[in-house]
């Protein structure tokens, strides 16, 4: 999902702890797909509780998100609102995809077959329920959450922006597009990672994007950024056939900021390009956002968990204790920098 | 260019007081002499280095930054004897750093600047308190504090220094009046808390300086100033505080 800009610029690879004390405003429903399409069981069926409902997401809230307030980070979690009208083609798009990757993934699993994890990964959705758990588990945590007039990564960049949130946390780097000025991926996956369907760990460690360098390393404006973004492909429209993001940067360079142009070159247009455009410069935002790190509720938390959603007593008990002493930890220590 | 010679030791000592907070550091390299501005990865403690020229037995350099991995250039100046003389060369061509001590010969790479975190500005604070004591005084405080919490108050009350550290079941107070301080000098009562893992590091570093001036004010970042090089250096550290709980 999203742009993938990876082929042109590298991102530089950082250290968790160089996140600490720093706001991250994280893309819930990124966040949340991430949790659910990775933490799975080894034939592909996700986690879930005794009544058959969905867990994954709820490991991933508790767990790794205990491991970011460990190292200080302080997570803000931005959920997405009423996607943008012309959102309606893609999110069609996609449910499709995932009911024909559900209907493989039910074959493969009755077969045995191994490409029933890949196919499990594919058919992931968000529905109202995991995002109504998600906040409740939140909520309870402390860890403070917002839900966003339309995207949530118009909303985080937003954020950023303003100095309220240091980093958009997301896997894509969208947020450059909504101008935010950093972004880093990774921070939920971060450590020892064992790569799905192989045999290989690999040492995962958060990346930073920065739009100041993107533009600088790309000598390109962010209009003509998302340009590039819009002819290869966004959330909201499929792309350029055969246009790639090394094609797009030579267009967007040779018609700098200038997209009839490139049009009448490649003789193809954009559906609602002027509105997406529009949509990425000028989105959808509010400033009525309170970010305010509370104290958990291991009490809350145990009889959600264990309770209701069948997780293992001791286990929660432990990251309760380490969620708790972090917690405390986060509001306690200043940085220099509100002296500088 | 860069090139110089100086005693084994004391160059040890003067890089330990940055690779106490970072792993990783620009210098930067004048005729006068070498400095750095680091800060831990979290952001709550800085260090500002300098030394000059004439700490060295030789120094000659122009211009210019260099980047170095402290962890790998540590380990290398501990190979060092106390009393060795230590040659300092800048390969301009291969960008690394020769280092020759005792016979040995190490070729160290250098990091590249751009890739090291960007150097923080110093903040200018006006601190109502200033303490000048000497450094075993501080770093006996800092061990005594460790035995019983993760954190330890600085303060002046009555013209009297005083370091508290207060744990779950056990508390330790450590006071220095006025007459067994080298100086002090506040405008009133004040008080500080600070996290003990930084203060151990700080106090590696800070504890072999005959005298160290501490300035402090009331849930403000400290600063801590001491001499490094035989007089022909200085280091500031600056700590910022932790809230006491509420």
């Amino acid at each position: 999902m999203g742009v993938d800009l990876g082929d042109l610029v590298e991102p530089r690879e950082i250290e968790l702890k160089e996140l600490s004390n720093s706001t991250i405003a994280i893309d819930a429903f990124n966040t949340l797909y991430q949790f659910l399409s990775i933490i799975r069981q080894q034939d592909g069926a996700p986690l879930a509780d005794d009544r058959g409902n969905v867990t994954s997401h709820l490991s991933g809230i508790i767990y790794r998100v205990t491991n970011l307030v460990e190292e200080g980070v302080k997570p803000v979690f931005v959920f997405d609102g009423k996607p943008p009208s012309f959102k309606a083609e893609t999110i069609k798009a996609r449910a499709e995809v995932r009911e024909a990757a559900r209907q493989m993934y039910e074959a493969a699993r009755a077969a045995g077959s191994a490409e029933a994890y890949k196919y499990a990964q594919a058919s992931t959705s968000i529905n109202q329920q995991i995002i109504a758990d998600a906040k409740e588990l939140l909520g309870y945590m402390g860890i403070p959450f917002i839900t966003a007039p339309s995207e949530g990564e118009a909303e985080a960049s937003y954020m950023v922006i303003k100095g309220s949130a240091d980093y958009v946390g997301s896997q894509d780097y969208d947020a450059l597009l909504f101008g935010s000025p950093r972004v880093v991926r990774n921070i939920t996956i971060t450590g020892k990672r064992k790569l799905p369907r192989k045999n290989i760990m690999v040492d995962v460690k958060p990346e930073v994007l920065e739009l100041k360098e993107v533009l600088s390393t790309l000598d390109i404006t962010r209009e003509q950024l998302i340009d590039l973004a819009i002819l290869v492909g966004t959330d909201y429209n499929p792309g350029i056939y055969k246009v790639g993001p090394k094609t797009a940067l030579k267009l967007v360079r040779k018609h700098p900021e200038n997209m009839p142009a490139i049009f009448d070159e490649i003789g193809q247009t954009v559906e609602n390009y002027e509105a997406i455009k529009q949509f990425f410069l000028h989105p959808d935002v509010t400033d009525k956002y309170e970010i305010k790190w509370g104290k958990p509720e291991p009490e809350k938390i145990k009889r959600f968990l264990c309770g209701e959603h069948s997780f293992s007593p001791e286990r929660v008990d432990k990251v309760l204790e380490r969620l708790v002493k972090a917690m405390s930890e986060t509001k306690k220590q200043k940085t220099l920098s509100a002296w500088f | 260019m860069f090139k110089a010679v100086i005693n084994a030791e004391v160059f040890k000592d003067a890089i330990e007081a940055v690779s106490t907070l970072v792993d990783e550091a620009k210098f930067r390299l004048t005729k006068d002499g070498m400095s750095a501005r680091a800060v831990d990865p979290a952001n709550v403690a800085m260090v500002a280095f300098d030394v000059n020229a004439k700490a060295f037995d030789t120094f000659e350099a122009t211009e210019g930054e260099i980047g170095i991995d402290l962890v790998r250039f540590m380990d290398i100046l501990g190979m060092a004897s106390k009393d060795d003389k230590l040659q300092l060369n800048l390969n301009e061509e291969t960008r690394k750093l020769e280092i020759r001590t005792g016979g040995l010969a190490y070729t160290l790479s250098l990091l590249d600047p751009s890739s090291i975190r960007k150097e923080p500005k110093v903040p200018s604070l006006e601190l109502p308190a200033k303490i000048v004591l000497n450094g075993t005084e501080l770093r006996r405080a800092v061990k005594a504090a460790e035995k019983v919490s993760d954190h330890m108050a600085l303060g002046v009350q009555d013209k009297t220094f005083y370091v508290e550290a207060e744990g779950d079941l056990d508390k330790v107070r450590l006071e220095i009046p006025e007459s067994s301080l080298v100086s002090l000098k506040s405008t009133g009562n004040v008080r500080s808390l600070f996290s003990l893992d930084y203060l151990n590091d700080i106090v590696k570093s800070l504890g072999k300086a005959e005298q160290v001036s501490i300035d402090l004010g009331s849930d403000y970042p400290v600063k801590f100033t001491f001499g490094i090089a035989g007089g022909n250096g200085t280091v500031v550290y600056l700590l910022a505080p932790r809230i006491e709980s509420e």
